[in-house]
């Protein structure tokens, strides 16, 4: 009786003693501050529209107006005060892309771990889809998918064409997820302690969900952040488009995009929102911790 | 014993050796052609059913225009026919190479707009294009192989900064800061036909390879430092080679593999970016002409610059495939 041998798993073996060990420490660093930007980022989204004394639609302050200590960061061309829009708008754009990433990944995760579990041919249909899904480029899927479906109030309650973005992003954003899980679940079925379970007589359901499921969080979830530092800047470039969410909804890249005309008399009011996303987007990449020191040994 | 237990792929006894490899070598290409239809066929069902109608926006909005103009209007337009004809017409049409004309301007043709468009479009994309070759192979050779902490603390502030931001923002803080701040490039437009347009494609240009120029950095140091440590460089090197001669004539070459690989899986990342920044810039490009053709429901137009779009980033896909697999064949799954 011979274990198919696992991979072998780099954090398992022995470091060489090298000038680089401390890169490593500096990755979890890293990792957590990418968390905290973003979180700290959240709440002030959450809180701030909350607790601001100036609502985000009241144009009865002196338009285009430079960033002072009653308008932090200025004021739009309709006399709008920048600071509240830009942190509404960051709470519609973030909610909208956690939202979106999470259940793309969610649902793909669970649709690779079902299929892993089926015979060839239903694995070879979900990966044919998977591929052909894949194939189209992203930000073209994501486009045309918020194009066609358009500026309507899709999911009541929510602004128009947030519904659409959001759907568009799930379409786009599910297939590297179920590739990982499928290819990780077949390698980790054949695993000794997930033998012992199905020999022991536990079904394939609780199998998935407890022996094999809890290993590929973590790959998942830095993927998740690889795709949400993506998506976050083409969320805030859709507008230049025509694509997003309609107007009055303060949305960062409509922010951007309606006030580039006025970048030489009142730059704060493009370039601002423009940061906002910048910040959020290092966030996310310092979390995925795909950029920077880590790939380059 | 572990596969006895569980449930495995089923072995496959059927087909022979030279037609299993000869669909492997057609699967790419079979796979490019199917979903450049799908895309065709996705999108002119969409747009048809789900962005309204393009007679009442030509009509200039619901202004007291009399219900018999916009059917009239339509049936011009060849919209009142059932969805199914239309399409294939539409077909019918692009065997013979015509996609038809604008809505908006029915004088002119989609491929005219398509490709004066394109024309542009691709001219900024190659232009960042060499710009991120450039930039990234030229530094990414200097900061190979050395130690130096700050440098590679830049490196990767700047790959950060790179990675995530929006075209836009980059676009923006390039245009206050160069174009009007010190006025060394005009801030948007376009000139009239080459030479005079390359000024108006620089600071875009730059914009765009924002997001690719740290990537192609780091494969090539990396890929670099692993060529300087190979026996035939470490030799050269205590032969008394200069270190200049040494990157240029022996690791530079090295590293044009996984520097084309990169570019091959970017080139669909690098296209909308492009994009967005025409749309900054005012530069008359795909995406000026996509923003006006969905704007005024120019159903045509619409269709045309997708079915283009689409057709040079699958297109492109597959070269880098295919290139991929020439390169190393372990890659080919």
């Amino acid at each position: 009786m011979t274990a198919v041998v696992e991979p072998p798993n780099p954090a398992a073996m022995p470091r060489p003693a090298s000038p680089r060990r401390r890169r490593t420490l500096n990755l979890r660093a890293e990792r957590l501050v990418g968390l905290t930007i973003v979180v700290v980022l959240a709440l002030a989204f959450i809180i701030v529209p909350l607790v601001s004394p100036v609502s985000s639609s009241d144009i009865s302050a002196m338009p285009l107006a430079p960033p002072s200590a009653r308008h932090l960061f200025g004021t739009d061309q309709l006399g709008r005060d920048i600071f509240v829009r830009v942190f509404e708008a960051g709470r519609i754009d973030l909610g909208l892309i956690v939202v979106s990433i999470a259940v793309a990944a969610f649902g793909g995760a669970l649709l690779g771990l079902i299929a892993a579990y089926l015979p060839a041919v239903g694995r070879a249909v979900i990966s044919r889809i998977t591929d052909a899904t894949m194939a189209f480029p992203y930000i073209v899927l994501v486009i045309a998918l918020a194009a066609a479906l358009g500026n309507r109030e899709l999911i009541p309650g929510l602004p128009r064409g947030a519904a659409a973005i959001s759907i568009a992003i799930m379409i786009a954003c599910w297939p590297p997820y179920t590739r990982l899980t499928m290819s990780r679940a077949i390698v980790l079925r054949e695993r000794d302690s997930v033998v012992a379970a199905r020999v022991l007589g536990y079904g394939p359901m609780r199998i998935l969900f407890r022996h094999i499921g809890p290993a590929l969080v973590s790959t998942n979830l830095s993927y998740a952040a690889t795709q949400a530092v993506a998506t976050t800047a083409l969320v805030g470039s859709l507008a230049f488009l025509g694509v997003g969410i309609a107007p009055p909804t303060p949305e960062l890249g409509r922010m951007m995009a309606d006030s580039i005309a006025l970048l030489p008399i009142a730059w704060w009011a493009p370039i601002i929102p423009g940061l906002v996303v910048l910040v959020l987007g290092v966030g996310f990449a310092l979390m995925a911790d795909s950029a920077g020191g880590r790939n380059s040994r | 014993m572990s596969s006895a237990v569980l449930p495995g792929p089923a072995a496959r006894r059927t087909g022979s050796r030279a037609g299993k490899r000869l669909a492997a070598i057609l699967s790419p290409f079979v796979q490019a052609i199917v979903v450049t239809l799908l895309v065709m066929v996705i999108t002119f069902f969409l747009i048809r059913t789900l962005l309204g109608d393009p007679a009442v926006v030509l009509i200039g909005g619901n202004t007291g225009a009399s219900p018999q103009r916009i059917a009239a209007l339509r049936a011009e337009l060849g919209l009142d026919k059932p969805l199914l004809v239309q399409f294939l017409g539409y077909l019918a049409g692009l065997l013979h190479g015509d996609l038809g004309n604008s809505f908006q301007h029915p004088g002119t043709t989609v491929a005219s707009v398509v490709v004066n468009g394109a024309g542009v479009t691709f001219a900024l994309v190659g232009v960042a294009l060499l710009i991120s070759c450039v930039v990234g192979i030229g530094v990414g050779l200097l900061a190979a192989g050395g130690n130096r902490p700050v440098f590679d603390n830049i490196v990767r502030v700047f790959s950060l900064i790179g990675l995530a931001a929006p075209g836009a923002l980059v676009g923006l803080v390039l245009i206050l800061t160069v174009a009007l701040g010190g006025r060394l490039f005009p801030a948007g437009g376009w000139g009239s036909g080459y030479p005079d347009s390359f000024q108006y494609l620089f600071l875009p240009a730059v914009t765009v390879s924002f997001w690719l120029t740290p990537i192609i950095l780091r494969v090539v140091r990396t890929r670099a430092g692993e060529v300087l440590h190979e026996p035939f460089a470490e030799a050269a090197a205590a032969r008394g080679m200069s270190r200049a001669r040494l990157m240029l004539r022996h690791v530079a070459p090295n590293c044009a593999g996984p520097v084309l690989a990169v570019i091959g899986v970017s080139l669909s990342y690098l296209i909308s970016g492009a994009v967005i920044v025409e749309i900054v810039y005012g530069l008359p490009g795909i995406g000026r002409a996509m923003t006006t053709a969905v704007g005024s429901l120019d159903f045509p137009v619409i269709q045309g610059i997708v079915l283009l779009t689409g057709a040079v980033v699958v297109v492109l896909n597959l070269i880098a495939e295919v290139a991929t697999r020439v390169i190393d064949p372990r890659a080919a799954r």
